[in-house]
């Protein structure tokens, strides 16, 4: 009989361990896949910025800097610039960029769609997890273009304010984070200084 | 019961070490994501720095490559890891390649593309980072008199004093409301001086007057300008040599306080015209004149978009330029004669027996003056030196 009892009471007092631990170890797995997450996203959202901030710096390449935006309104750019970023190259011909989000989130989040002449450009058509894309004007000044549709031959730089959303996989509430950034126009910044080349 | 113990210490064991195995894996890559980023941003800026280094190479090419018909293209490798390794990333070579040129004789200008190659290594991380800039730069002969000194009107200090830049300390002063330097407008940044509002009466003017600064038989004046369209038919007075009241060489009919109306060497605006005076000692004027045009244009930063005025004295012969070429020429009677002795310098205005008048208003920059005469030669290479500088046409980093 005794027996029976101190099997029962290590039994009762093993389960209760192992449940503790194994929450324990649970709770520490979630924790560090959430970090895990974290800095997957912020790894995301860091070359996300550096692909546009590098895409947008090439605005205006070979194009009068008041004639490099062609369309700008708070959810897209389009603009100008004579460099190819298909090979990489200045084109001999003048192409349009065009930045936006996608029409319909794709099961991996919506995503940004980087078009040269309509056509989305690979290397730069991966942005995913993106939930919100906004842009805001500003001009040579650093002052903010109202109706920037109307004024785009003032714009020199852009604002995005960016949201990423992912489920953790282990964790159903979503985490979104948010992000926001300025990209200036530095090739039409710098064709200021070459206005001998554009007359007018 | 021990069996039982063990079997639940050997389940337990089981699940802890499959956890602990699963956040190890997962750990192990939070260091990987960032040394990753640590590398990138270190090869970004060290990129950034050898973009500067490709610029300051450019120049050296500049020379190198001057040659006219010279079209090869440069590799400078950096095998030197101490100079040019920054913490974990280093530049590994900056290649020029030819692109091409434009022009004939003595305006050519050549266009290389720059590119620089960046790597780094981080805890088994590792990035190349690839930055391109394109630039040209006029292929003709550089001017270098260091006789031709200037006021180069691009400080701070400006708004108050003129620093001669000769080093001869001989610094105008600023009568008036403090001279326009606006961002982004015609005279943008600092790089010039913008004299006169329309529809302010504090017009602003320098001069100097402290020594004589001797010039009565040969000088050089030149300024480069912007006349503004609301100028119009007003005249205005670009450089001013006033005679010296004193004149000993003066045999003239000026006599006293008229002393104004026969500067010693003159470059003023009038009616579309741009005038160059000089007096003699015996009291002929020499005057000529030539068309300039008027704008109100922005973007007005690179000085292709300016006009460069120049006037020579040289012993009773006077010749005026304008952007570098000759646009006249006028002897004294008697030459070879000086001019009428000079004393100081006034900028945007002249001086007359009650104060000042025909105020400029307009834009100015380097303002050079010399005791010695350039020729037409220094004078051309002078215009192209300035308004032909090194472009860059666009980068990628």
């Amino acid at each position: 009989m005794s027996i029976i009892i101190d099997l029962i009471g290590a039994a009762i007092i093993s389960s209760m361990l192992i449940l503790m631990m194994i929450t324990f170890q649970f709770s520490l797995y979630a924790a560090q896949d959430r970090m895990l997450y974290t800095m997957s996203m912020t790894d995301h959202m860091e070359m996300t910025a550096t692909f546009l901030n590098n895409t947008i710096a090439l605005a205006g390449v070979g194009v009068d800097p008041d004639d490099t935006v062609l369309h700008a309104s708070a959810d897209s750019l389009v603009f100008k610039t004579y460099w190819d970023f298909e090979t990489e190259t200045y084109d001999s011909t003048v192409n349009t960029i065009s930045i936006k989000l996608d029409n319909a989130p794709t099961p991996y989040g919506t995503q940004i769609l980087v078009a040269q002449n309509n056509v989305t450009l690979d290397y730069l058509g991966n942005i995913f997890w993106v939930k919100e894309l906004k842009f805001r004007y500003y001009d040579l000044d650093d002052n903010l273009v109202n109706h920037p549709g109307y004024h785009k031959d003032d714009i020199r730089s852009a604002e995005l304010r960016m949201a990423f959303f992912k489920a953790p996989e282990r964790n159903k509430t979503p985490v979104e984070t948010k992000l926001q950034f300025k990209c200036y126009f530095m090739n039409a910044y710098m064709q200021e200084g070459n206005p001998s080349l554009y007359e007018g | 019961m021990g069996r039982t113990m063990l079997m639940v210490v050997f389940l337990m064991g089981i699940i802890y070490a499959g956890l602990i195995s699963g956040i190890q894996e997962r750990l192990l890559y939070i260091p990987e994501i960032i040394s990753r980023n640590i590398i990138r941003k270190q090869a970004e800026n060290v990129s950034d720095y050898a973009l500067r280094l490709a610029i300051q190479n450019g120049d050296y090419l500049r020379t190198l490559f001057l040659a006219q018909d010279d079209t090869t293209s440069h590799v400078f490798i950096y095998k030197d890891g101490n100079e040019f390794l920054i913490q974990d990333s280093k530049i590994d070579s900056i290649k020029f390649v030819f692109q091409g040129r434009t022009g004939a004789g003595d305006h050519i200008i050549k266009r290389y593309l720059a590119t620089s190659y960046v790597s780094g290594e981080l805890l088994g991380q590792s990035v190349n980072y690839e930055a391109k800039l394109a630039y040209e730069f006029s292929a003709n002969k550089e001017f270098n008199n260091i006789y031709h000194n200037h006021y180069t009107m691009d400080e701070k200090c400006w708004k108050n004093l003129l620093i001669d830049e000769s080093g001869n300390l001989n610094n105008a002063v600023l009568v008036g409301k403090n001279l326009n330097s606006k961002k982004n407008g015609p005279a943008v940044g600092d790089a010039c001086a913008a004299f006169g509002q329309k529809g302010h009466d504090d017009y602003a003017y320098m001069y100097y007057d402290e020594t004589q600064v001797r010039v009565a038989e040969t000088f050089t004046l030149s300024s480069w300008i912007k006349i503004p369209s609301e100028l119009e038919n007003s005249r205005g007075t670009i450089a001013w040599l006033p005679a010296w009241n004193q004149a000993g060489n003066y045999t003239g009919p000026y006599k006293g306080n008229a002393y104004h109306i026969r500067p010693t060497g003159a470059i003023y605006y009038e009616n579309n015209k741009i005038y160059f005076e000089a007096n003699t000692s015996d009291g002929q004027t020499l005057l000529l004149s030539t068309p300039i045009s008027i704008t109100q244009r922005l973007h007005q930063l690179h000085k292709a978009n300016w006009d460069l005025v120049a006037m020579t004295y040289n012993r009773g012969t006077m010749k005026a330029y304008k952007n570098g070429e000759l646009v006249g020429t006028v002897v004294a009677d008697n030459a070879p004669i000086e001019a009428v002795e000079n004393w100081g310098m006034y900028l945007g205005s002249e001086p007359n027996n009650t104060g000042r008048k025909n105020q400029f208003e307009g834009w100015m920059d380097d303002l050079g003056f010399s005791p010695y005469v350039l020729d037409s030669e220094q004078l051309g290479i002078y215009y192209t030196t300035i308004a032909t500088p090194p472009k860059i046409l666009y980068f990628r980093d």
